[in-house]
C-alpha cells in the first residue's frame, strides 16, 4: 500500500472527535468498513486510516451534521443512486453539468422528462472530462455507454472507470474499485474515475 | 412496506415453514424456517432454527433460536439463547442469557446480563454489560462501556455448577471514552477515562483524562497520551 497511513489515536487527537463518534459514525455506516485496516504494531493491534480520504470525509461529517441528520449523510456518502427528481432545465440551472454536455448527450429526452439518477452520474462524468479536454466528443459517447451498460452490473458494489489510451484508440472498461490493474508500455491512463467518490460529489451538488 | 396486507405466520407445535414476508411470525414449540423473513415481529418461544436472513422491527426469543444468516431488529429481547450465524444489528439489543454472534455486532444499546460470544466487533453507542457466565468479543468500541460480573447468590450458585462458566470476559482490543472493566482480560484498553477494577488483567491502557486501578487489577503498561 502505498498511500499514507493514519493510525486510530492520532486521527481522534487530529480531529478532535471521539471514541464513541467515530464508532457511531461506522455503525451509521458514514465511514466504509473497508477503511480500516487492521495491523499489528508493537503495542498490539492498531486500526489504520487512509489518511486523505478518512480526513475529508470527516471534515464532511462535522461541517455538514448540523444540516443534515446523519442518516441523511450516510445516504449522500453511499455510492447507491439517490433519490433525486432533476429534468435538463434543473441540471442546468444549478450548473452540474454544461449546456454543451446536455445537447450533445441529453437531446432525445424532452424537457419535462425526469432524468434518473445514473444518467445524471454518468453525463457528470463524461462532462468533467471533456471540459478538462482528456476527452474527445465521440469518445464521450463510448464511454457514456459503457457506463450506463456496466454500471449496473456491479449492482451498487464500489467501483472504478479507467479511460486509456493506446496509439490515440481510446478504451474505456470498468472493474472493482481499487483493483490494480498494470499495462503494456505505451498504454496511457488518461483517467480513473472512482465512481462512489463522483456519486458522492454529484450528490453534494444535486441536495 | 404494507404490514397490514402481510400475513401472520404461526407454528405451534411441531412444524416448518419456507419463510417470505409476514407481519407477525410467532414460532412456539420446535419450528424450523428454511428461507428468510421480513415482518414486523419475531417471537420465537421453544426451540425455532431459521435458514435465512431476518428483518423485522422487534424480535423476541423465549428459549433456544438459531439464525443462520443475519438479523436486523430495532429492538432484540432475548430470554434464553440465540445464535446468529452473521451480522447482528439492532437499535437495542436487551440479552438476558446468552447470545452468540458470528461476526460483528452492531447496536445504539447493547445490555446483556449472562453471557455473550461475539466473533468480530461489538460496536454500540452503550455497552452494559453484567457477566453471569463468560464473554467474549474480538473487540468492544463505543462511548461508555461498562463491564461487571454479578456476584448475587444466583451467579455464584451458577458458577458453582458449572465450571464453564468461569472466566470473565475476554477481548482483543476495547476502544470507549468511559469504560469501567472487571474481571476483563484484554490485549489493550483505549478510552478518555478509564476504570480497571477487580479481576482484571490488561496488557496494555492508552488513557486520555484519568485512570483509575481497583482492586487486583493488574494493568501490565499504562499510557497517559
Amino acid at each position: 500500500m502505498g498511500e499514507d497511513l493514519i493510525s486510530k489515536k492520532d486521527l481522534l487527537e487530529l480531529t478532535g472527535i471521539s471514541y464513541g463518534q467515530l464508532y457511531r459514525w461506522k455503525r451509521k455506516n458514514l465511514i466504509p468498513e473497508d477503511w480500516f485496516i487492521r495491523k499489528s504494531t508493537f503495542t498490539g493491534q492498531e486500526t489504520f486510516f487512509p489518511k486523505a480520504q478518512i480526513l475529508a470525509r470527516i471534515d464532511k461529517i462535522v461541517n455538514m451534521k448540523e444540516d443534515l441528520s446523519l442518516d441523511e449523510l450516510a445516504d449522500m456518502f453511499s455510492p447507491a443512486p439517490t433519490e433525486v427528481a432533476l429534468t435538463k432545465q434543473h441540471l442546468l440551472e444549478r450548473n452540474i453539468v454544461s449546456s454543451f454536455a446536455v445537447e450533445q448527450f441529453l437531446h432525445e429526452q424532452r424537457d419535462e422528462y425526469i432524468l434518473p439518477f445514473e444518467q445524471i452520474l454518468a453525463v457528470f462524468m463524461v462532462d468533467r472530462l471533456l471540459q478538462s479536454g482528456d476527452l474527445s466528443l465521440d469518445e464521450g459517447r463510448h464511454m457514456l455507454q459503457t457506463f450506463q451498460e456496466h454500471h449496473p452490473k456491479f449492482e451498487g458494489k464500489p467501483c472504478d472507470l479507467i479511460f486509456l489510451r493506446k496509439l490515440g484508440i481510446a478504451v474505456f472498461f470498468m472493474l472493482s474499485a481499487n483493483g490494480e490493474v498494470r499495462f503494456e508500455q505505451g498504454v496511457k491512463v488518461v483517467a480513473r474515475l472512482n465512481i462512489a467518490q463522483c456519486t458522492e460529489e454529484l450528490k453534494l451538488k444535486v441536495l | 412496506m404494507e404490514h397490514t396486507t402481510h400475513p401472520n405466520l404461526v407454528i405451534s407445535g411441531y412444524g416448518s415453514s419456507n419463510g417470505g414476508e409476514f407481519h407477525i411470525v410467532k414460532l412456539e414449540g420446535k419450528a424450523r424456517v428454511d428461507g428468510g423473513l421480513t415482518c414486523t415481529e419475531f417471537v420465537s418461544h421453544g426451540k425455532s432454527t431459521v435458514h435465512g436472513p431476518v428483518y423485522t422491527k422487534l424480535a423476541v426469543v423465549n428459549g433456544d433460536a438459531t439464525i443462520n444468516g443475519p438479523l436486523e431488529a430495532e429492538r432484540l429481547n432475548v430470554h434464553g439463547r440465540t445464535t446468529i450465524n452473521g451480522d447482528l444489528r439492532g437499535e437495542r439489543v436487551k440479552v438476558h442469557g446468552q447470545v452468540k454472534v458470528n461476526a460483528d455486532c452492531e447496536a445504539e444499546v447493547f445490555t446483556c446480563q449472562g453471557g455473550f460470544e461475539i466473533e468480530g466487533l461489538l460496536n454500540a453507542g452503550e455497552v452494559d454489560i453484567t457477566l453471569y457466565g463468560k464473554g467474549r468479543a474480538q473487540e468492544i468500541g463505543g462511548a461508555s462501556i461498562k463491564v461487571r460480573r454479578e456476584t448475587n447468590q444466583i451467579a455464584k450458585w451458577l458458577r458453582l455448577m458449572f465450571a464453564s462458566l468461569n472466566g470473565g470476559l475476554t477481548a482483543d482490543t476495547i476502544e470507549g471514552d468511559d469504560i469501567f472493566l472487571e474481571e476483563t482480560t484484554a490485549k489493550v484498553v483505549r478510552g478518555n477515562r478509564v476504570t480497571i477494577g477487580a479481576g482484571c488483567s490488561i496488557d496494555l491502557v492508552e488513557y486520555k483524562d484519568e485512570l483509575i486501578l481497583e482492586g487486583d487489577a493488574i494493568v501490565r503498561q499504562q499510557i497517559q497520551l
